[in-house]
């Protein structure tokens, strides 16, 4: 019984590997023969043995039930081959051996066999049930639990992969043993955001992030922070048409809001590539065409002003307890992105309205506007649907990796869909001609505050959008851009255009406006630290 | 004898555990006889014979049965694989993102696997859509592969159950043809409310094919059927195509092809007039005739 017990343990992590409640059954079976084999050597009684036919003929009895039906968890019955062969009569003779040994030899071999069989059914049918009520500990070779993964993993992997494993189910009854687990306060109806596993939140993190956002010595000049561009009270936009960077270069794009840029399938306004804010974030700090915080070349001088602060020698030390040496770039990027992470917006009028059922929390005018946008008449959710607006969303329950960028037809300067040669869009990272034109739908939530529009800022109001998509494209009269953007072949099949009366106009309008979340632009979690600029 | 009585209550329940099998059943989605692939164009689409590129092709199949030489039917437990396959619900998905697929997601599936009674069959019936109590969850906090949210439009009208996009040129003239396929006339205080009741026009699509092995041939899922009598190039805005809007007629014409009446969104006649499904060919089968 030892030698089953030590076989079946032997064998558990690998049938663990592609399919948890295998690698459970073995486990459980190992070591209960384990302790039986202990006690029996100290004690025998009727009960013990009994325990001990279920543990070595149930084991048989099992085998025999997978082998000629259907076994549970699995996708076919097991095949046979000589190690189960052997290791299996092995067992039954030690059962034999059992039996013999009893101290009540009249009925030992039917009562034993009895005990053998009920021991083995009732795992076996235990197994069976087991799969209808627990089907994520099944066969599956290779899965994934989360979209960005680099490929599929097995079972054995599961607890570095976002699935449930024992550790994860032992981390989560007796709560985080490293760091601090980060609340994210997650508005209603919001899926938690994927983050990258190299980069956990911590509320630590997000406060170091918060103030090396707001701290223009994160600039090589030494005039611009990030909030120089991103105005929490304009949902993290800056109003411009074009965004001036720590040098007055001017950037060809429009700041974006940073309005739930968690769930965001790409960052930015065109870059395919940009899955992570940690990638991304480079951009700003280090990019020198054009030159935002102009970081490059000033490196080292950037991170004395950090390392110098006893203020910030606190915040490091605080997010990165273990490190020797907190202060350096890498680790800024992780608490600026992990900030940026934290700022959800999920509390306006619509949220009110449809996650926490205050009927009243939209205007008849409102709630007629909502209707609009989800109208197959305007087509607007096929490009900003979702909970958070947008196409282009993931969170930590996606499998699919949704990150579309569309042509709505702003341009066509050269009568073929050409938009202006310095803004491209997804065709200036790709080079692929399809891509021209193509950029993110960014979320409409806050859309109100984040005027002028467009990845160029080339549309003013809210009005000129609406009018913009009334036509389904844009036509340029004169100058360098002349063009008309409606006959696009790039276009997108959801900008046909549409007609609007002055009241649906209005009330689509209204509905815009009641994305605002004037908790999110107030939040004293999100707002600047300093009272005094540093 | 009462010793014994465990003994054979044991026997009985060995005796009576039925055998089940593992069923993969393959889909492929064709333009014609063509395979459809994303940045494809296709000549002589639609009564006008453009030429044509699909820029999606995804569906949800639910309700899986496999139907054996006397017609019985027995149900396919689907594999509960966290991605694809959700309760009786799968996603078939012939897109990859690429070219003009920009709605869709790198991930594609052609296949649908589950568990059924060991057996010999001939046949194979499933509906194309959601099934109601499924079909107006929150997009959101839904379970794969039911929290895509290009193929979701809202609580109300639940999941697009079949979302096949076009688009065409024809000479200097280009444009769109869509089609959505999901329930209409479903009734809430407003669309971002579920349906208390049943929506009037359900639109699921019951596919039944027969005749065939339908473990080992494929099933062709074949957008030129949808387009049956439909010329691409004068579709009624808006939308171009259809989105099963009960008086688009767009919709009037493409809904025949399925086997569909717009008007009740239930089986016109015996459901059995349907373009869109057929039985596909194997090298063997092939080979035999």
């Amino acid at each position: 019984m030892a030698v089953a017990a030590l076989v079946h343990l032997y064998i558990a992590p690998g049938h663990y590997a592609h399919a948890p409640g295998h690698g459970l059954f073995f486990g459980g079976l190992g070591v209960a023969q384990a302790v039986w084999a202990l006690v029996y050597l100290r004690r025998r009684n009727g009960t013990i043995a009994a325990v001990g036919y279920a543990l070595s003929g149930g084991a048989v009895v099992v085998w025999l039930l997978t082998q000629l039906a259907a076994t549970p968890y699995a996708l076919a019955p097991e095949p046979i081959d000589a190690a189960t062969l052997v290791s299996k009569l092995a067992e039954g003779i030690a059962f034999g051996a059992l039996l013999a040994a009893s101290t009540r030899p009249a009925l030992k071999y039917t009562l034993g066999s009895a005990y053998a069989l009920l021991g083995g059914v009732l795992f076996w049918g235990g197994g069976l049930l087991g799969e209808q009520v627990m089907p994520q500990l099944g066969h599956q070779g290779e899965h994934a639990h989360a979209e960005g993964e680099t490929g599929p993993h097995s079972h054995g992997e599961d607890d570095t992969h976002g699935g449930v494993t024992l550790k994860t189910l032992f981390a989560s009854w007796f709560g985080p043993t490293g760091a601090e687990a980060y609340d994210w306060n997650l508005p209603p109806g919001f899926p938690p955001p994927r983050v990258p596993k190299d980069n956990p939140m911590t509320a630590a993190k997000v406060e170091l992030g918060r103030h090396l956002f707001y701290d223009a010595r994160l600039s090589g000049n030494g005039t611009q922070s990030c909030a120089s561009c991103h105005h929490q009270e304009k949902a993290f936009s800056d109003g411009l048409q074009l965004g001036v960077g720590s040098t007055g270069e001017v950037h060809p794009r429009n700041s974006m809001s940073l309005t739930n840029v968690a769930y965001n399938g790409t960052l930015t306004w065109a870059n395919s590539g940009f899955v992570t804010l940690e990638r991304q974030i480079h951009v700003p700090i280090f990019g020198e065409h054009p030159i935002e915080l102009g970081v490059t070349g000033h490196d080292a001088e950037v991170l004395a002003r950090f390392a110098s602060d006893p203020m910030y020698q606190d915040l490091f030390a605080a997010a990165y307890p273990t490190a020797d040496d907190p202060v350096n770039m890498a680790h800024i990027i992780q608490a600026l992105a992990s900030f940026n992470r934290a700022l959800l917006s999920g509390d306006s009028p619509y949220d009110r309205f449809v996650y926490q059922q205050d009927m009243d929390a939209l205007s008849e005018s409102a709630r007629r506007g909502l209707e609009l946008v989800l109208s197959e008449d305007l087509e607007c959710h096929h490009c900003h649907g979702g909970f958070n607006f947008s196409g282009s969303t993931v969170h930590a329950n996606s499998r699919f990796f949704e990150a579309p960028f569309h042509n709505t037809g702003l341009y066509n300067v050269d009568g073929e869909g050409a938009y202006p040669v310095t803004n491209t869009g997804l065709h200036e990272v790709t080079n692929d001609p399809d891509d021209m034109g193509r950029f993110r739908a960014p979320t409409l939530r806050n859309v109100a505050l984040t005027a002028p529009y467009m990845h160029d800022g080339s549309v003013k109001t809210l009005e000129e959008v609406i009018d913009f998509y009334e036509r389904g494209g844009r036509l340029i009269e004169d100058g360098p851009n002349q063009g008309d953007g409606r006959t696009s072949p790039f276009k997108s099949g959801f900008v046909g255009g549409f007609s609007l009366t002055d009241q649906e106009r209005t009330d689509l309008l209204n509905f815009l406006h009641a994305l605002t979340d004037s908790t999110f632009i107030t939040n004293p979690a999100f707002s600047n630290p300093f009272s005094v600029a540093p | 004898m009462k010793r014994f009585l465990p003994l054979l209550a044991v026997i009985v329940a060995v005796g009576c555990a039925p055998k089940e099998q593992p069923v993969t059943l393959t889909f492929a989605a064709q333009i014609g006889e063509e395979p459809m692939a994303c940045g494809t164009t296709y000549a002589g689409i639609g009564t006008s014979g453009v030429d044509a590129q699909v820029t999606d092709f995804r569906f949800y199949a639910s309700n899986f049965r496999l139907i054996d030489e006397d017609g019985t039917e027995v149900p396919l437990m689907l594999d509960q694989d966290g991605m694809w396959q959700y309760e009786n619900v799968a996603l078939l998905d012939f897109e990859d993102a690429t070219a003009d697929c920009q709605s869709g997601t790198p991930e594609m599936n052609a296949t649908v696997t589950g568990i059924a009674p060991a057996g010999t069959y001939t046949g194979v019936a499933f509906d194309i859509g959601v099934p109601h109590e499924l079909n107006h969850l929150d997009n959101a906090m839904a379970p794969s592969p039911l929290n895509i949210s290009s193929l979701f439009w809202t609580w109300r009208a639940g999941y697009m159950f079949n979302r096949v996009d076009m688009r065409y040129q024809n000479g200097d003239e280009q444009g769109a043809w869509l089609l959505h396929i999901g329930s209409t006339g479903c009734e809430s205080a407003a669309s971002t409310m579920p349906p208390s009741t049943m929506c009037s026009r359900p639109n699921r699509v019951p596919i039944r094919l027969t005749g065939f092995d339908p473990t080992a041939q494929p099933i062709i899922a074949d957008a030129t059927g949808l387009l049956h009598g439909i010329d691409l190039t004068t579709a009624v805005p808006a939308p171009p195509g259809c989105m099963a809007g009960p008086n688009d007629p767009d919709c009037a014409k493409m809904f025949p092809n399925v086997g569909l009446s717009l008007e009740s969104g239930t089986c016109a006649g015996d459901c059995q007039e349907q373009r869109y499904f057929r039985v596909g060919e194997t090298s063997e089968t092939l080979a035999a005739r």
